[in-house]
């Protein structure tokens, strides 16, 4: 394989500047520059004039503009700050643009439990102890613990003082709002609060107003909710409360059978009473059988004396009194002789010395133990 | 034209870097301070738009004016009686006197004045809290308003809040801040009350609940008890009755045999009969010796019935 050197004296000078490439490379530089310099117009004014528009919705947000840092007092009227439409500002530092939500609710859990974990296998939740660093709480006026959890919805009345007075109003509302809890939790018992949510969440409000008015922050409370999910007792008093809540259905459920069973005896001492004309129950029964009894003896005796009376006066002589009886006796075991439904037995009577003795073996004997059996036992 | 737009641009930038630079802005919410080499103005309160020199010539404090709120720790504070109870407070601050927080706050910057203004508010009002509560607590149950609290010793919250604030203030002046209120967030009770608390809430329900079933049973006792007294006393009255009823037949009866009296026996045998006749009707077995009735003929012929009937009498 030859191998041919090459000299550098010998490649031919060119002339870049001719080159067609070149020119379209420029050419195209020069018109990026023009867009990037287009684009860099539309964000300035973009920035200057779109960036600080503020769409504000009629009576839910508001909007003060300061200028140089101050707002004209004009601004800061409720009406104009809450005011529906397009607000324009000029950029820092020749404007600035706070804004206000003018309703929005707080919650408190400060007196709620700490979120509850997956249980592992074999917990009880029903055991879990109250953990003071972790579980929030109120104590009622009763002694009592109990979870509580509210949330309060307030609308800003002076936007000024809202803004401006307070570094965070709505952390102070918020703050407001547990006071409120613990303060309404010490003057409720625990069964008012847990039967009664609303009326506690009226006084939480009471005492919220009375606070956010005292701290002059420019707000009204409008509500505030505790409904009976919020309320909670601590797990381990759970049961025995339901035990203990539950007891008034039982005492309703032992007390109602004790009166039902209590109406039906006296109804059925009612129902033979003297003159109900009923003929149930058990006084009448007593009563019936009574009269019953009464008025069989009355016609058995009737019918006694009426036979005794044929028979004396179509018999007077006691002689052939006595045969007739004698007659009737047999006739009398003739009939029971005859009957089929009766057995008859006859027994020898047997001797002066040697009486007949009748056995009757009602029961079988018991079994006989087995000699084995008995050996093996002693 | 390029020449114009080059100079506009440089312009704009100057613009923005120097009032950057030799401007600063005080909202209306904000105090603000010119330190000029290492010296500080009187505050400024007015809002505006205001000149400075750049760093290092002259530096720019500015604080916010506004209210603050901060929290205390929730711990245990002593009460009277040497127990404890669990609190937590809030309070709400501001700068009163620009000059003397200036003066007496410590930092680099003013976050770090203002964080150093908190910490030493937070030992003021953590002093005077424990001072408030040992004074006027003697208790966990002050906080309660239940019958179970002493009347003397019922701790309004109102109160409370208040006195911290008043022992709080003349402290807070000295540091140029105003206490504006104080307030309690939560009250609870140490972790080992805590267990006796909830322990005695299962126990005083478990009790009243056996307490309650017990009384409704007795009371439930009480009411069939009753009925069945009275139905007791209805049927003893009923058979008072029935007594008299049948003590009436009997004399009846006793008219009836008294008419009998002329032949008694021929009277006991008529019952005797009747009797026999009416006990032996169905499903009888009857068990007789051959002497008895018809079947003493099986024994043999003997003198007739009514002859030994004769001799007998």
């Amino acid at each position: 394989m030859s191998t041919k050197s090459t000299n550098p004296q010998d490649i031919p000078e060119v002339n870049l500047e001719n080159e067609s490439g070149t020119r379209a490379m420029e050419e195209a530089l020069q018109s990026s520059f023009t867009i990037l310099k287009i684009v860099i117009a539309v964000l300035v004014i973009y920035l200057l004039v779109f960036s600080n528009l503020v769409n504000v919705k009629q009576d839910a947000e508001g909007v003060i503009v300061l200028r140089f840092g101050k707002a004209e007092s004009k601004a800061t009227s409720p009406e104009e700050v809450y005011k529906a439409g397009t607000r324009f500002a000029w950029p820092y530092p020749i404007d600035e643009k706070v804004e206000i939500t003018r309703s929005r609710p707080v919650n408190s859990n400060a007196a709620w439990h700490a979120a509850i974990g997956l249980a592992e296998r074999g917990d009880d939740i029903g055991q879990r102890p109250v953990d003071a660093s972790r579980d929030g709480y109120a104590v009622t006026m009763d002694d009592k613990i109990i979870h509580i959890k509210a949330e309060m919805t307030y609308n800003v009345s002076d936007p000024s003082k809202f803004a401006f007075a307070f570094e965070e109003a709505t952390a102070v509302l918020q703050l407001i709002l547990d006071n409120g809890v613990t303060f309404a939790a010490s003057r409720s018992d625990l069964a008012t609060i847990l039967e009664n949510p609303t009326q506690f969440a009226e006084n939480v409000k009471s005492r919220a107003e009375k606070l956010s008015d005292g701290y002059d922050l420019g707000v009204e409370i409008e509500r505030v909710n505790v409904s009976g999910d919020d309320v909670k007792l601590p797990f381990m008093t759970k049961k025995a409360y339901e035990k203990f809540s539950g007891v008034r259905t039982s005492v309703d459920e032992v007390l109602s059978s004790a009166k039902i069973a209590a109406d039906g005896v006296r109804r059925a001492i009612e129902s033979g009473g003297v003159g109900s004309g009923a003929s149930s129950g058990d006084v009448a029964t007593i009563r019936n059988k009574a009269k019953n009894e009464a008025e069989a003896l009355r016609a058995s005796v009737k019918s006694l004396a009426s036979r005794f009376q044929d028979i004396v006066t179509k018999y007077p002589d006691p002689v052939a009194r006595r045969r007739y009886t004698e007659q009737l006796y047999y006739e009398a075991m003739e009939r029971i002789a005859e009957n089929e439904d009766i057995k008859i037995y006859l027994v020898s009577k047997g001797g002066k010395l040697n009486r007949s003795k009748l056995r009757l073996m009602i029961n079988q004997p018991p079994p006989e133990v087995s000699k084995e059996k008995e050996g093996g036992e002693r | 034209m390029k020449k114009i737009v080059n100079i506009v641009i440089f312009g704009l930038l100057l613009l923005i870097f120097g009032s950057y630079m030799f401007t600063f802005q005080v909202r209306q919410d904000e105090i603000a301070f010119v330190n000029h080499l290492g010296k500080n103005s009187a505050p400024i309160e007015e809002p505006g738009l205001r000149f400075k020199w750049p760093w290092p010539i002259q530096h720019v404090y500015k604080f916010d004016k506004r209210i603050h709120v901060k929290t205390t720790r929730y711990d245990q504070v002593m009460t009277r009686n040497g127990g404890s109870v669990m609190m937590q407070f809030y309070f709400g601050w501001k700068i009163s006197d620009p000059s003397i927080f200036m003066e007496r706050t410590n930092g680099s910057d003013s976050d770090a004045r203002m964080k150093d203004a908190e910490k030493q508010l937070l030992e003021i009002v953590d002093t005077e809290k424990n001072n408030q509560v040992n004074n006027v607590t003697s208790s966990f149950g002050s906080f309660v308003q239940g019958a179970s609290a002493k009347a003397g010793e019922k701790v309004n919250f109102d109160d409370l809040e208040k006195a911290i604030q008043d022992a709080a203030k003349g402290k807070a002046e000295n540091l140029g801040v105003e206490i504006r209120f104080v307030g309690i967030r939560k009250v609870g009770v140490p972790q080992s009350n805590l267990d006796v608390v909830l322990n005695a809430m299962v126990t005083q329900w478990t009790n009243k609940a056996g307490t309650t079933i017990h009384l409704a049973e007795q009371e439930a006792r009480t009411i069939v008890s009753k009925a069945q007294n009275d139905k007791e006393t209805a049927k003893q009255k009923a058979e008072a009755e029935a007594e008299s009823i049948r003590a009436a037949a009997q004399a009846d009866a006793l008219q009836q045999f008294k008419l009998m009296e002329q032949d008694p026996k021929l009277a006991v045998f008529l019952m005797e009969l009747q009797a026999l006749e009416k006990s032996v009707k169905k499903q009888t077995t009857l068990i007789l010796d051959d002497s008895m009735g018809p079947f003493g003929l099986l024994r043999g012929l003997d003198k007739p019935q009514s002859q030994k009937l004769e001799k007998q009498e």
